[in-house]
């Protein structure tokens, strides 16, 4: 295996695997998808010119969305029942947290795709708009309807109310 | 920043979990193997199939023309066909009050000789066929097995009178018939009139012959088959056998009255 390939591996898989995470939402998945990307760039290591990280997002970005339409995504098995008694006034920040995280999880693979890379990664219109392959214009687009979307979802308006009254 | 897209970034941030392990190399070097086979392999089926359309396209181009093979079905309209063979693209039933039936099926040959089978599935009781033909006067032979082996059909030069029959069969599945069209020169008796003789043999029957060949001199000059006795088992192979295949364009049209409905709705 090629040393060079072997370090960038080494150096950026967690980091990697969290951007997998945020964009499936499970771990397994998020493994799976990060194993996925570095198996293609391996495979095209010799051709990447310059920072492999954007050859590498793209992949990830791609194969993400080409499993979430292929896969199954109604019943989930869980553990922890969804109607969980209301503990806001313990923990009203981890609540908070709750309901973005569960309205991002609202948003389509393309939107959310967006919204990880800008917002956790810090890439600029341009670098995201080059990895999910449009436009910058359709970026922002994507990324507009993403927080208007967000704005306008109902667990994060009544939280925003609460706050009000609070 | 607005307040939501800081609430954003730092949502994002607490929920990525830290504890991923190390890059497994093994696995990534494995699965790196696997899509370099199928990509290997997807390539070979592509320069396979590309191969394949060359050769069929040289074979096809550089095949001598006295003996090119049939050719392939196709929809009639297309420059490649020459006029001479060129099929109508819809058939009127004379006396049936029906719009004029779309063509749904047709299949050119290169050479006259060989009988060829040809099927087809009506989809209503309305159906037609037109053969057209290189040399208008080639033979058209069209037959069809009844049971017990015993044929229906008919001969005609193609292009004199009107090729055009129905054979009004109603939608019951396929339909097979057998089409050989044999060379201008084939010996086969024109339809003549049927009339008395003319100076009586003293048997009264009546004797079929034409203005041009004299009675008594049929088989000499208008050949030694009739377009019956071609219908009998076995005589429209020995006629062929005896012609050999010989150059000579021919295609056939299957219509159907279905096809005018669903292309009028």
């Amino acid at each position: 295996m090629d040393d060079a390939f072997t370090e960038y591996a080494a150096q950026h898989h967690r980091r990697l695997c969290q951007m997998a995470y945020l964009l499936c939402r499970d771990r397994g998945a998020a493994e799976d998808l990060v194993q996925t990307a570095l198996a293609r760039a391996w495979l095209a290591w010799r051709r990447i010119e310059g920072d492999p990280d954007p050859y590498v997002y793209r992949i990830i970005v791609n194969t993400q969305a080409s499993w979430w339409r292929r896969r199954w995504r109604g019943e989930i098995p869980t553990g922890a029942l969804p109607d969980l008694a209301d503990q806001r006034d313990v923990a009203t920040d981890v609540s908070d947290q709750d309901v973005i995280w569960t309205a991002i999880g609202t948003l389509s693979s393309r939107q959310r795709a967006v919204v990880v890379l800008h917002y956790y990664e810090g890439l600029t219109l341009g670098q995201v708009a080059e990895i999910v392959g449009c436009s910058p214009g359709a970026v922002k687009s994507h990324l507009s309807r993403a927080l208007g979307r967000l704005r306008v979802d109902p667990g994060i308006r009544s939280e925003q109310m609460e706050g009000f009254q609070r | 920043m607005k307040h939501t897209e800081s609430e954003l970034t730092q949502v994002l941030a607490d929920r990525a979990p830290g504890d991923f392990g190390a890059p497994d190399f093994a696995a990534i070097t494995r699965r790196g193997r696997r899509y370099r086979r199928r990509r290997g392999m997807a390539a070979a089926l592509t320069v396979a199939a590309a191969v394949t359309a060359t050769i069929v396209t040289v074979t096809s181009l550089a095949m001598p023309a006295q003996n090119p093979p049939p050719a392939a079905t196709g929809h009639d309209g297309s420059p490649a066909v020459a006029p001479s063979v060129r099929l109508p693209e819809t058939f009127e039933l004379i006396g049936e009050k029906l719009p004029p039936m779309p063509l749904i099926r047709s299949e050119r040959f290169d050479t006259t000789g060989p009988i060829r089978t040809i099927s087809y599935t009506p989809k209503s009781a309305h159906t037609g066929y037109v053969v057209v033909c290189e040399d208008p006067q080639a033979w058209v032979i069209l037959r069809t097995k009844e049971h017990h082996g015993i044929y229906s059909g008919s001969a005609f030069r193609c292009g004199r009178g009107d090729p055009r029959h129905a054979p009004g069969v109603g939608p019951h599945g396929p339909q097979t018939m057998e089409v050989a069209v044999l060379p201008a020169d084939a010996p086969i008796r024109e339809p003549g009139e049927i009339r008395q003789s003319p100076d009586g043999d003293g048997t009264g029957r009546p004797r079929t012959f034409t203005p041009e060949c004299p009675r008594n001199s049929l088989k000499k000059c208008g050949g030694k088959y009739s377009a019956s006795m071609l219908l009998r088992k076995g005589v429209l192979e020995r006629v062929r056998d005896e012609i050999g295949e010989r150059p000579g364009r021919w295609a056939i049209g299957i219509y159907d009255s279905a096809a005018t409905a669903r292309s009028g709705s």
